[in-house]
């Protein structure tokens, strides 16, 4: 494409200027603000439109390049494509508003038409004039036709190298598959880690199963109040029942208890009657029965049976003294009897005793004398013959022997006293019946037992005897004492008569004033009973109460009912206040079930809509990275090998290859040697660069080749960058595709004075 | 002739989905007020017959004061006989309301999944039914079944599903229906009802749909049918029409915001539609964003929906396409154009959840390639 002229009616600070292009290199050299980058604006405007989003600066294109003093912008544009010339015409018109709020509002009507200058007759197209020529969009347009200011190793503020790696793996310039992929990737992760530890997704599970936990309970909760409201109320209505059932008792129960309260009231007033004759009757008996006025009584009776009872034990006491005193008399009687008649003569047997020991005693020791004078005699006589005989001690033996006829006199003495002595005895002996001492003591033993026994038995009789005197008299006392107390009320001695008839009058009185007392115990207890009651409320009440549904028969049957109910009645307020408890306990737990499965399924909606999100993210980035597989393996090589044509020209043959490294950035093959672009010189970055854009251009201009503007891209390089870059300009009006150089100076110009054939245009300021 | 009001799917005490908490609960006042305007509508037409085809409440979440209005609206209408067939959210078991609670005695309850009835010879009519004792009805209990007195008006009250043969929740079809010869079989369970059907055998059936919608899903006025209903020697004569109780309409509606550049005249936009479309404080709207969109411009549905007021609910979701010319991306030589080729295939695919979320990709994508933040999550 080829432009030829410009005409501008209107458009930012530009008014009615009007522009020739020639087919090469074309220099617009003006001074600041003298309206280059306007004009450059304007280009774009014709062949797309002012676009009316805001930029950087706060205004969008529109309000950029639309006059604030007409209202509009327009102009027009004649090109050459191919063999055809055409014309474009473009106007903008502005139009204020005032909007309902109040707010003014700017609204914009465009205009596009396309002439073809052949036949002059309009061509009508739907898309823009640019999509119709060049078939790309504005903005790719935009991208690759418009060359911005280069600056060392930058463009735009953006590294070079990043830009021709952009233009490399994705045919655009601002396009970084890598960071894009970053990006996408960084979204993923948000969402849900890679693995499934983390990111919104992760927590909105944590958060969901978290919530189904609760939802859980908070049902089981719910159908535990809802169980227990439902016993409660069951529990209500039973109460409810329950007392009513209990009220009409209680009815029934109190107008019988009336009812039976006033028969005792009745009963009460027949009692103290009663008691007045009770009373009545005791006096006339009491009169009718007493003697000096004594009246028989119990104690009295007691004290005849008693009095009777001792006057019969006396009697009973004198008899069995007599028979005692009977009986010891006979037991002295029958001692005496068994004692033998000779020792029974013996009064005194001491003497005898004593004389029989003297006696023995004597003639012991006289017995004994005689034996030793014998004895002695023997031995001198047996001394003396042995003196004599056998010694020859006659006279002396003689002498001795001779002496031994006064101890034998002696013992002959002696020994005759010995015999009278016994002799003696003998006589003493046979007085007791007996011939030896051993048989004199015995029957010295036998008296002494019969004398004591003897005396032992009167004892006993004489002891009988003041038994039998006691006993009379006793018997004598009670006699009188009966006497005296039967004599008291009665005149009868008879023992039996008189009790018989004092128990006669007792047990009458008795019965007398037991049915007395019988009627004063009753109206005490029936007092005490009737105590709370008021009779004539209660005949006042019971005149309104009919209780015909409890009686006698039956009211043990509705008490116990009554009682039941009242048990029962206990029992549900129990349960009442304990559901009650219960309920007071779980409703604080308990959270609508509904309002956590309305979070649950909000939850739930994020996590389908996250997911969903999640998937496209991964989605993208995998078909990202595909993507630039396919850019590298096809389109890079094709862009390398344009942009090496271009580079090859613009370093005169230096450096013609242009390719990816095996670290995925971008090369250049130097003389065999690959280097990466980091090191390469900002004029040969610059090349490359350029060079690329322009393969770029080749690559995406599909119809023609857009007319590609150097929008000050050089005010900063050095002479040498800047011959470099005319003549890549020039080279490519060689291949055809026109130029404009918008620049401050007249450096461009100078350059391309040695470089070939270009067209200066002056741009004076607006 | 029988006068009656056949309802269901009330769903007492249910979720609400994608409303706010309180306006959750508003709702579910909203529906007791529903129900009570029924009652009196009951009462002033004196209706001799409420048919209530299941799922009047969920049993998972109802509550005593549920079961206390039900029992006394059911009490205020004592001249009318109340027939309930128990569904599968509010089956009859031990732990039900119908068994805890003690209905007045002109409430009728199904109880068993055997087919039983109740007859009202003073009105000529014998209601056929069945109960829910559980979640599931894997078959019909109504198989076989046909009326035993075909003097009387004959009604099968069914909680039932005629969309599948093979539901899991008393599979039933239009033919069953034919075949059992009811005069009318008042259903439950579909919430959206397509009206009132004719059997080929001139006897009528009929979804009276939820009483009140719950979700996007249960657009326009919900309420429930009413029927006059009479047999004379031999000869059926029916009339129904629909009375509307609910308080509330949800609806979901597709707008082309095509063009809108940003998010202020999306809303602007949105605001037009709701004022052209009537829509009011009555009114649960769901506004699906189509058409296409600035790829670079970011769409908040929820921020947009905060900035539309006068409806009692909005919500917004986006199912816009990035604005791209297609036919030029086809062309395009950059990484775009072979990104959109990768993409492509998807976006044909035949599965619309795959379409969706390739051109959810295709929108990322392009984003993220154009040096943007693709992040479209608050």
């Amino acid at each position: 494409m080829i432009i030829e002229k410009i005409r501008i009616e209107c458009f930012g600070n530009l008014e009615n200027r009007q522009f020739e292009f020639c087919e090469g290199v074309n220099i617009i050299e003006g001074a600041n603000e003298s309206g280059k980058s306007t004009l450059a604006a304007f280009i774009k405007f014709i062949f797309y439109g002012l676009s009316s989003k805001a930029k950087d600066s706060g205004l969008s294109e529109r309000e950029r390049y639309v006059s604030w003093k007409t209202g509009s912008a327009g102009g027009s544009l004649i090109l050459r494509v191919g063999e055809g010339r055409y014309r474009i015409d473009r106007a903008i018109m502005s139009s204020g508003q005032t909007s309902e709020n109040g707010e003014k509002k700017v609204t914009y009507r465009e205009g596009v038409g396309i002439v073809d200058l052949s036949n002059n007759s309009p061509i009508k197209v739907k898309e823009e004039p640019g999509e119709y020529f060049f078939g790309v969009d504005a903005d790719v347009f935009a991208r690759t036709a418009f060359v911005s200011q280069l600056d060392g190793a930058r463009i735009d503020g953006e590294k070079m190298t990043q830009a021709i790696e952009n233009i490399l793996f994705s045919a655009d310039e601002n396009v970084n598959v890598q960071k894009a992929i970053k990006k996408l990737e960084a979204s993923r992760v948000a969402l849900l880690h890679k693995n499934a530890k983390g990111g919104k997704i992760y927590e909105f599970e944590a958060t969901r199963a978290e919530l189904e936990a609760k939802l859980e309970g908070a049902r089981r909760i719910n159908a535990d109040i809802l169980a227990k409201e439902s016993s409660l109320e069951d529990t209500r209505v039973r109460l409810a029942d329950i007392e009513k059932k209990r009220k009409l008792l209680a009815g029934g129960i109190k107008a019988f208890e009336n009812a039976t309260v006033l028969t005792l009231f009745d009963r009460l007033r027949t009692l103290r009657q009663m008691s007045e004759e009770y009373k009545k009757k005791e006096g006339e008996f009491c009169t009718r029965y007493e003697k000096d006025g004594f009246v028989p009584d119990k104690e009295y009776v007691g004290q005849l049976y008693k009095k009777g009872e001792a006057r019969k034990i006396a009697a009973e006491k004198l008899e069995l003294e007599r028979v005692r005193l009977g009986e010891a008399e006979t037991a002295a009687n029958e001692i005496r009897r068994g004692v033998p008649e000779f020792l029974s003569e013996i009064k005194d047997w001491s003497s005898d005793e004593q004389a029989s020991f003297r006696g023995e005693g004597v003639k012991k020791t006289l017995a004994l004398l005689g034996i030793v004078f014998g004895v002695l005699a023997l031995v001198m006589l047996g001394v003396g013959a042995l003196a004599k005989f056998k010694l020859g001690l006659d006279d002396m033996g003689l002498a001795v022997m001779l002496a031994a006829v006064f101890p034998a006199a002696l013992s002959v003495l002696m020994l005759v006293l010995a015999g009278v002595r016994a002799k003696g005895l003998k006589k003493l002996y046979s007085k007791y019946g007996a011939s030896r001492r051993a048989d004199f003591e015995a029957a010295i033993i036998t008296l002494k037992l019969a004398r004591e026994k003897a005396s032992a038995a009167d004892e006993v009789t004489a002891q009988a005897r003041t038994e039998l005197d006691a006993a009379d008299r006793a018997h004598k006392r009670a006699e009188a004492e009966f006497y005296d107390l039967a004599q008291k009320w009665n005149n009868e001695n008879d023992l039996s008569t008189v009790i018989k008839a004092a128990e006669e009058v007792v047990a009458e009185l008795d019965k007398i004033r037991s049915d007395m007392s019988k009627a004063s115990e009753m109206i005490s207890m029936l007092e005490v009973q009737l105590a709370p009651y008021d009779e004539e409320t209660l005949r006042a009440e019971s005149g309104d109460q009919a209780s015909d549904e409890v009686n006698a028969e039956n009211v043990a049957e509705k008490r116990r009912e009554y009682d039941f109910l009242t048990a029962q009645a206990k029992a549900n307020e129990a349960k009442l206040h304990e559901l009650e408890k219960e309920l007071a306990a779980l409703r604080p737990q308990c959270e609508n079930p509904a309002r956590i499965a309305e979070k649950i399924d909000l939850v739930k909606a994020y996590i389908e809509e996250y997911t969903k999100k999640h998937a496209a993210y991964v989605l993208a980035a995998e078909k990202i990275l595909e993507a630039g597989d396919g850019m590298r393996e096809n389109v890079s090589p094709k862009l390398a090998e344009y942009t090496c044509k271009l580079m090859g020209g613009v370093t005169e043959g230096k450096y013609r290859e242009i390719g990816v490294d095996s670290e995925l950035s971008v090369s250049v093959n130097a003389g065999g040697a690959a280097r990466k672009l980091d090191y390469l010189s900002a004029g040969t970055q610059d090349a490359a660069y350029v060079s690329l854009r322009l393969a770029l251009i080749n690559t995406l201009f599909r119809k023609t080749s857009p007319t590609v503007i150097f929008d000050e891209s050089f005010s900063r390089l050095d002479k040498d960058r800047l011959g470099g870059m005319m003549r890549l300009a020039n080279t490519l009006s060689e291949n055809g595709m026109q130029s404009i150089v918008l620049t401050s100076g007249p450096r461009e110009a100078d350059t391309m004075k040695d470089i070939g054939e270009y067209n200066v245009i002056t741009m004076d300021r607006a | 002739m029988v006068k009656m009001i056949h309802a269901a799917d009330v769903h007492f005490d249910s979720t609400f989905g994608m409303l706010e908490v309180h306006k959750s609960e508003m709702r579910r006042r909203e529906t007791r007020d529903s129900f009570a305007e029924m009652i009196r509508y009951a009462k002033s037409e004196q209706i001799d017959l409420m048919l209530l085809a299941g799922d009047i409440f969920e049993s998972d979440y109802v509550s005593r004061e549920t079961a206390e209005m039900l029992k006394e609206a059911f009490a205020s209408i004592p001249e009318c006989r109340i027939v309930i067939a128990p569904g599968n959210h509010d089956p009859y078991n031990d732990t039900s309301v119908y068994k805890k609670v003690k209905f007045p005695e002109n409430v009728y309850i199904f109880t068993s999944e055997d087919v039983e009835f109740f007859d009202f010879p003073e009105i000529n009519c014998t209601v056929y039914g069945y109960a829910f004792t559980s979640a599931y009805m894997e078959t019909s209990p109504v198989c076989g079944i046909t009326p035993s007195n075909p003097t009387r008006v004959n009604i099968l009250l069914a909680h039932a599903d005629l969309t599948s043969p093979i539901a899991r929740k008393c599979p039933m079809t239009p033919r069953d229906i034919e075949r059992a010869g009811f005069d009318y079989t008042a259903l439950g369970h579909i919430h959206n009802t397509d009206g009132v059907h004719e059997t080929a055998n001139g006897k009528y059936y009929a979804y009276s749909g939820c009483f009140e919608g719950r979700d996007f899903g249960e657009t326009g006025k919900k309420g429930a049918i009413a029927a006059r209903i009479d047999k004379c020697e031999g000869k059926l004569s029916f009339e129904a029409r629909f009375v509307y109780f609910s308080k509330r309409t949800y609806e979901t509606r597709r707008v082309d915001i095509t063009g809108a550049e940003n998010a202020t005249q999306i809303v602007e936009k949105l605001k037009s539609f709701v004022k052209e479309e009537g829509y009011n404080e009555t009114t649960a709207l769901k506004i699906v964003l189509e058409g296409f969109t600035d790829p670079l411009m970011k769409i908040f549905p929820a921020h947009i929906a905060e900035q539309i007021s006068g409806l009692f609910a909005l919500v917004i979701t986006d199912e816009t396409l990035p604005l791209y010319d297609c036919a030029y991306l086809e062309t395009d030589p950059s990484i775009r154009g072979a990104f959109y080729d990768k993409i492509k295939p998807l976006l044909d695919s035949p599965d619309p959840e795959m379409r969706k979320t390739a051109a959810l990709a295709l929108r990322y994508g392009l984003t993220a390639l154009s040096g943007a933040d693709p992040v479209d999550f608050s």
